[in-house]
């Protein structure tokens, strides 16, 4: 803006209107269409405004800080409402400031109010810039936030460091670079007390020229034809007074007090209008600040003076009681005198008032006052809001905009919730939408909310979080998979195959059993998985569930080349009592691979297969080449102590018998393991073993026929 | 802009995982890789992650991030409290410099370290001839201005299914109060008594608040909860306002029925917790504050053993006594002393111990 436009004050109440009806014609683009007579109406009202405007200046620009609307260095009224949402409607799609230059027409300033109404405050500043100027304004011109702006102060945290508003660096301007009195008035004026105080306040006697005491207060109380200096203006300036701090509250009343001496008339006007109280504590503060008050001021306010007031003291006297202008009743005044409150204390209460007396503060630090700061954590207030939230979910009082707003916070809270483990209130969730569904209580708000909790996104997130926390809420854990069922299958599935944890494989192994048969037709799909580690899960689930009606396509995995593969089916097809899975195990029986011998040694045991104690014999019969050839025995010998069965005892003699002088510490432990495995034999057939046992040298196997012994006696 | 909103997301459950858990619990981990994984593909994307804090409001990489949720405003919440109001995050970060970030965060008493690839400092308005610091706040408030005590009135009574208040004001109210109980000023000079029946719903609810605050400032509840708490304490009757008219005894009038009563805790949390901005806290008082500690009381819930929030146990307090304090019609206004001998020994259940013996020292403290 240029100099010249800038020496022309706006018309406060011309532009007041103006904004106004902006307002109104952007709010009626939404509810009418242009051809409507009170789309025409306010579009006019609001145009004719602008006109007038453009009279004073060509241009006109509105800066927008959030909900304050700033024209030129001046920031309006910052509570008025209707400024509050034009300046919202504009930040909201970021705009930092419009101008409106001469030559708008209606039409234009029509389709301003449409681009106002656009869809657009999800995108970021980029995009809604572009679409502004697709949409080419002539005379509009608008200016976008800049966050670059935003300078950076590294490595610096401050807890007081707030955002300045605008209108505090003016003042800052008032005071460090004077401005043109007649400039600031409005704005002066405009400033609440308390704010324009605290900000005098953040500088010192020194830091304030001279002039800038009277300029203010010269702000404060210029009338023009337009405004006149009021009562209700002065009540303004004396707690302006009241708020600041002492060297400045003396300059500023030293001022005021020379303006009032030299204006009587305007000292008349104003404090004739002020109540009787205020007069006397602005005196009160001009004699406690020391400040001359001239003859005829107070002369001035003797005369206004009412007579029925009788005495001042009385007046200040109950004011230390009185609360906002209206006195309590004297008795009450009087009762909360100490000696008669006390008076009125009963025994009882006094006696009772005693003891918490004795308390001393730093007792108030214990447990307790720990326990009530804890819960002002923000995690635990968002986690009694969603609470209530649900609460409100079952209340009847709900209207359907109402309904919705709150299950959108819900839906909008559900990730969090999840991530941090609350799947109580998940399920809490769940259950509510459910039971208003069946009552037929906002039945497309409840199916639309449902919908997304049963998304594949959603459904995805829920079982990454259940993989991560479930393991400490499964009571929770388990009413979810009840909830959803089947539908859980394949999310648990994924996890499942990529799951480097065992804990939590075997977690989710677990809740995909509760699935049962269910989970089969997707175990299936999952069986063609390359990665071997896949296969073996699937392969363990089916083995769980003991369906019979996949084992051909079991069997198949039964040679792949993975033997933790191949095993796991045997394992399956054990547990359906399919003959093949016994082929197979003699097939890994008498294979040259040592890893696939020891896996076949270790199911034949866990599932006792006795028709391989053939094949396990051999193997204990095998000639003994090194140590290592003994140790593997070992697991032999206890598989067969597994099954049981009286054949294998004859081979397990001769290797009590058998001698061997160079490895005899693995052949004593090949000994003692075979009396540690012989619980599952029948008796007889291993009698003479234990006799022999008991008189053994080697304390083992001595303790194991002893034991045994007693079990048969 | 999902994918921000997504990683703020995550970057705050591993905050609020890291507090309610241990920097060592599993879903830290998980989460804070998850949201390293994200982080690293943004960073792909633009080579640097910028958070900003302008008010209330979430600026990510110069773009301002809405509808996030209570989560998003509690990490601003949490990030001011550290001072923090910019992050700049470079290429080359590691995952466990932003776990320990995580951490710091997370820790209430805890100032954020300096990381490498994180650094973190305040906002200012890059306008040197303009830029000004400003000390905290200090003006002498000796008391709550008609003006600002008028605005927040009517904007209070106001209020409508309609219309959303504005909260601002109600802040710069509780501000007011906390400064003055600060300054010591007597809590019952702070007070107002109620002029009119019309007048009396604000007064009780600013009565309630400044008692509420003085019980919690008594209590030593540390300062950054304050303004919450007065906030939570100003609007707990406000379902009082919002109760439709067949409820009312008379039209146009404040009385309600009983049924009305029994409702308006309901009718303001539903109408509180859908205001942006708003402390949670603010429909968590409305919906409590008759219940009793005890358990009983109104409204009715779903929850077995529900136990009020601490901030509604302390606002149940300053309403029971504001309430007792005030002449009504019916009744002549019981005296302090007298209230608070009711208050202590003749219900039973109605207030935790611990806060009415406090509230009943406190207030006698304050007036000797």
């Amino acid at each position: 803006m240029n100099d010249n436009n800038k020496k022309i004050p706006l018309d406060a109440k011309l532009l007041s209107y103006a904004i106004i009806e902006l307002n109104i014609s952007r709010r009626n683009v939404a509810i009418y269409p242009q051809e409507h007579p009170s789309m025409e109406r306010s579009l006019m009202r609001a145009f004719d405004f602008l006109k007038q405007l453009f009279q004073l200046r060509p241009e006109i620009t509105f800066g927008i800080a959030k909900d304050t609307i700033i024209v030129d260095e001046y920031q309006l009224d910052k509570k008025n409402p209707v400024y509050q949402e034009f300046a919202l409607s504009l930040n909201k799609i970021h705009i930092a400031s419009v101008t409106f230059k001469n030559g708008l027409t209606k039409d234009e300033l029509y389709q301003f109010n449409c681009f106002l109404l656009e869809k657009i405050d999800h995108l970021p500043v980029t995009k809604v810039r572009e679409v502004f100027k697709k949409n080419s304004f002539p005379h509009v011109a608008v200016v976008f936030i800049d966050y670059g702006t935003f300078s950076f102060k590294t490595s610096t945290t401050d807890q007081t460091t707030r955002e300045i508003p605008l209108w505090e660096k003016y003042v800052y301007g008032l005071i460090k670079n004077p401005l043109q009195t007649e400039d600031i008035t409005d704005a002066v004026r405009d400033i609440p007390p308390e704010t324009f105080s605290n900000l005098l306040n953040k500088f010192s006697d020194a830091e304030i020229k001279e002039e800038t005491y009277d300029r203010v207060i010269t702000a404060y109380m210029r009338s023009s034809p337009q405004r006149t200096f009021s009562g209700q203006d002065c009540k303004r300036m004396f707690e302006f007074f009241n708020r600041l701090k002492p060297d400045l509250k003396k300059k500023f009343l030293s001022s005021s007090i020379r303006t009032f001496s030299q204006d009587k008339n305007l000292a008349n006007q104003a404090l004739a209008e002020m109540p009787f109280k205020d007069i006397i504590a602005f005196l009160d503060s001009a004699i406690e600040q020391r400040i001359t008050v001239p003859q005829h001021l107070m002369d001035l306010i003797t005369s206004l003076v009412p007579s029925s007031h009788g005495n001042i003291g009385d007046v200040l006297l109950h004011e230390t009681v009185v609360l906002d202008d209206v006195l309590i009743p004297t008795d009450s005044a009087e009762l909360l005198k100490k000696k008669n409150f006390e008076k009125l204390l009963s025994d009882k209460y006094q006696q009772d008032i005693q003891q918490l007396f004795v308390l001393h503060t730093s007792d108030l630090k214990t447990s307790q006052l720990i326990e009530l700061e804890h819960e002002f954590i923000d995690e635990l207030i968002d986690q009694r809001f969603n609470q209530i939230i649900l609460e409100l979910l079952r209340s009847e009082t709900l209207s359907e905009i109402e309904y919705r707003s709150l299950v959108n916070i819900m839906r909008q809270q559900t990730e969090h919730l999840l991530w941090l483990g609350q799947f109580g209130q998940f399920v809490e969730i769940l259950k509510i939408l459910e039971i208003n569904q069946a009552l037929h209580r906002f039945p497309d708000i409840n199916a639309d909310a449902l919908q997304y909790y049963h998304s594949s996104d959603f459904l995805a997130l829920l079982v990454n979080s259940l993989r991560v926390l479930g393991r400490q809420k499964r009571r929770e854990v388990a009413m979810i998979c009840e909830y959803y069922r089947h539908k859980l299958i394949p999310y648990f599935m994924d996890a499942l195959a990529e799951e480097d944890s065992q804990v939590i494989r075997r977690f989710l192994m677990d809740q995909l059993k509760r699935f049962g048969d269910k989970l089969i037709p997707e175990a299936m799909k999952r069986l063609a998985d390359e990665r071997w580690f896949v296969k073996r899960n699937v392969l363990y689930m089916l083995a769980e569930t003991g369906a019979k009606e996949v084992t051909d396509q079991i069997k198949t995995c039964c040679r792949h080349e993975n033997p933790k593969v191949s095993l796991a089916a045997m394992k399956y097809l054990l547990n359906t009592g399919d003959n093949y899975a016994i082929e197979m195990l003699r097939e890994f029986l008498d294979s040259k691979e040592k890893e696939k011998i020891h896996q076949g040694v270790l199911l034949a045991g866990s599932f006792r297969i006795k028709e391989v104690v053939g094949e396990l014999t051999a193997l204990l019969q095998k000639q003994e080449i090194s140590g290592s050839d003994i140790q593997d025995k070992i697991p032999v010998v206890r598989a067969l102590g597994e099954i049981g069965d009286p054949q294998t005892v004859k081979v397990l003699q001769a290797l009590l018998t058998g001698k061997s002088i160079l490895y005899r510490g693995i052949t004593e432990q090949l000994r003692e393991e075979i009396y540690k495995t012989l619980k599952n034999y029948p008796y007889e057939s291993i009698r003479n073993l234990i006799e022999e046992g008991v008189n053994s040298k080697n304390e083992v196997i001595r303790t194991e026929s002893d034991s045994l012994k007693r079990k048969y006696s | 802009m999902e994918t921000v909103k997504e990683f703020i997301v995550i970057l705050m459950s591993s905050v609020s995982s890291c507090m309610l858990y241990s920097k060592k619990h599993a879903s830290v981990g998980e989460l804070t890789g998850k949201s390293f994984s994200i982080l690293d593909t943004l960073l792909k994307q633009s080579g640097r992650f910028e958070i900003v804090i302008v008010e209330d409001e979430l600026i990510v990489n110069k773009n301002p991030l809405r509808d996030i949720g209570t989560h998003g405003s509690t990490l601003v919440k949490r990030l001011r409290r550290k001072g923090i109001s910019r992050i700049d995050i470079v290429q080359g970060i590691t995952l466990s410099e932003l776990r320990q970030f995580v951490a710091d965060i997370a820790t209430a008493d805890k100032k954020p370290l300096s990381y490498p690839h994180i650094k973190i400092g305040v906002v200012d308005i890059a306008i040197d001839r303009m830029t000004m610091n400003i000390d905290s706040a200090d003006g002498d408030f000796s008391s709550v201005t008609a003006e600002l005590n008028q605005k927040t009135r009517e904007g209070y009574l106001r209020v409508s299914p309609f219309k959303k208040p504005n909260v601002a004001d109600f802040q710069e109210l509780v501000m007011h109060f906390i400064v003055m109980i600060q300054k010591e000023i007597g809590i019952l000079n702070i007070m107002s008594p109620v002029k009119s029946a019309g007048d009396s719903y604000y007064t009780h609810a600013t009565n309630v608040s400044v008692l509420t605050i003085f019980q919690a400032k008594t209590l030593g509840i540390q300062e950054d909860s304050l303004s919450d708490i007065g906030l939570a304490a100003l609007l707990h009757d406000i379902g009082k306002l919002l109760i439709p008219t067949d409820q009312m005894k008379q039209e146009g009038g404040y009385e309600l029925k009983e049924e009305g009563i029994m409702l308006h805790p309901l009718y303001g949390a539903q109408y509180l917790a859908r205001i942006d901005g708003l402390t949670c806290l603010a429909p968590i008082v409305a919906f409590e504050h008759h219940l009793r500690y005890d358990g009983k009381g109104y409204p009715h819930h779903a929850i077995p053993n529900y136990r009020q929030h601490i901030c509604s146990q302390m606002t149940a307090i300053s309403d029971y006594f504001d309430i007792l304090r005030n002449t009504r019609p019916e009744m002549r206004a019981l005296e302090v002393k007298e209230v608070l001998s009711l208050m202590k020994t003749k219900d039973e259940g109605l207030f935790n111990p611990f806060l009415i013996n406090n509230f009943i020292r406190s207030i006698h403290l304050a007036l000797s």
